[in-house]
């Protein structure tokens, strides 16, 4: 089965200027920049819901692309930290430490890259109270307010 | 607008009550629940109408939760038909609304190890759109 459409000459200029404006975008930059809004969201979402103890998780997570530098760059560009090592703080029993952040079974190919994280007991809180799937759902929120949502929040209960 | 979690809720057990039996299926699980049971979770709803009217999305996570499988036949078969009640279409009742697709998201399963037990988790995240 095969189709045609045809555009009168107004309309197939505009498409074409429309497609010249994406001709120059840097794909990869721009995804890696999408899984960094899923980064900060997720962070923001893990402390809001109150799961932040020695910071382990949230600062574990981490995006992968098939050129990392690509990665590097959109996330320094974006203020976040996305080196291979992290740390956390100690807190009570629990000690401080460090650790590679690196999704070493994640495979990418080409056109992919990856946000998520290596800690064992990450699956276990996504599936209490999702972070990542709700961040990659909630991509299109304001994280500027989002973060003045938190604070306001926390500082409500610190009140308390 | 509405916030009809609730009816898509009962809808939803309605669904697998009428699949599954010797299953029950909780939102927050009681205290010692028995094992297996299933669980229905994350349900945030999203606004996706136009001026039209409203069309509420929801993208609930079923959970089907065994406690120290030998095997996992038994949580597969409940996977199983959990997935059968999804047909691409109006799949479930939702009293009050009219349910305009019901789709799978994306299926996956977990092990959670704990001091003197495993739990066996099948995750089951589903898309219901309703107006």
């Amino acid at each position: 089965m095969s189709g045609q459409i045809e555009i009168d000459e107004m309309s197939r200029r505009n498409v074409l200027a429309a497609l010249s404006g994406i001709k120059g975008i840097p794909w990869n930059i721009a995804l890696a920049k999408v899984l960094f809004r899923i980064k900060i969201l997720a962070q923001l979402r893990l402390t809001e819901k109150m799961h932040i103890v020695t910071s382990r998780l949230k600062n574990s997570i981490y995006v992968k692309m098939p050129k990392q530098s690509d990665a590097d760059k959109a996330g320094s560009g974006m203020g976040t930290d996305n080196s291979r090592r992290y740390s956390w703080n100690a807190v009570g029993k629990q000690k401080a430490g460090s650790g590679d952040r690196d999704l070493s079974t994640v495979n990418l190919d080409v056109n992919e890259g990856a946000v998520g994280t290596n800690v064992e007991y990450a699956p276990k809180i996504e599936r209490r109270d999702s972070y990542l799937y709700w961040a990659a759902k909630n991509i299109n929120k304001n994280v500027g307010e989002y973060f003045k949502e938190i604070v306001a929040s926390n500082q409500k209960l610190y009140k308390k | 607008m509405n916030y009809p979690e609730s009816a898509i809720i009962a809808g939803l057990i309605t669904a697998i009550n009428a699949k599954i039996t010797g299953r029950s299926v909780y939102t927050i699980p009681p205290k010692d629940s028995a094992y297996p049971y299933i669980l229905i979770s994350q349900t945030d709803m999203q606004e996706i109408g136009s001026k039209a009217g409203f069309i509420y999305r929801f993208e609930p996570l079923i959970q089907v939760i065994h406690k120290d499988l030998k095997s996992l036949t038994s949580l597969l078969s409940d996977m199983n038909l959990i997935h059968n009640i999804i047909k691409n279409g109006s799949d479930i009742s939702v009293t009050g609304y009219t349910v305009i697709e019901m789709s799978l998201i994306n299926t996956n399963r977990t092990t959670e190890l704990y001091d003197s037990f495993r739990l066996d988790i099948g995750l089951i995240r589903v898309l219901i759109d309703i107006k």
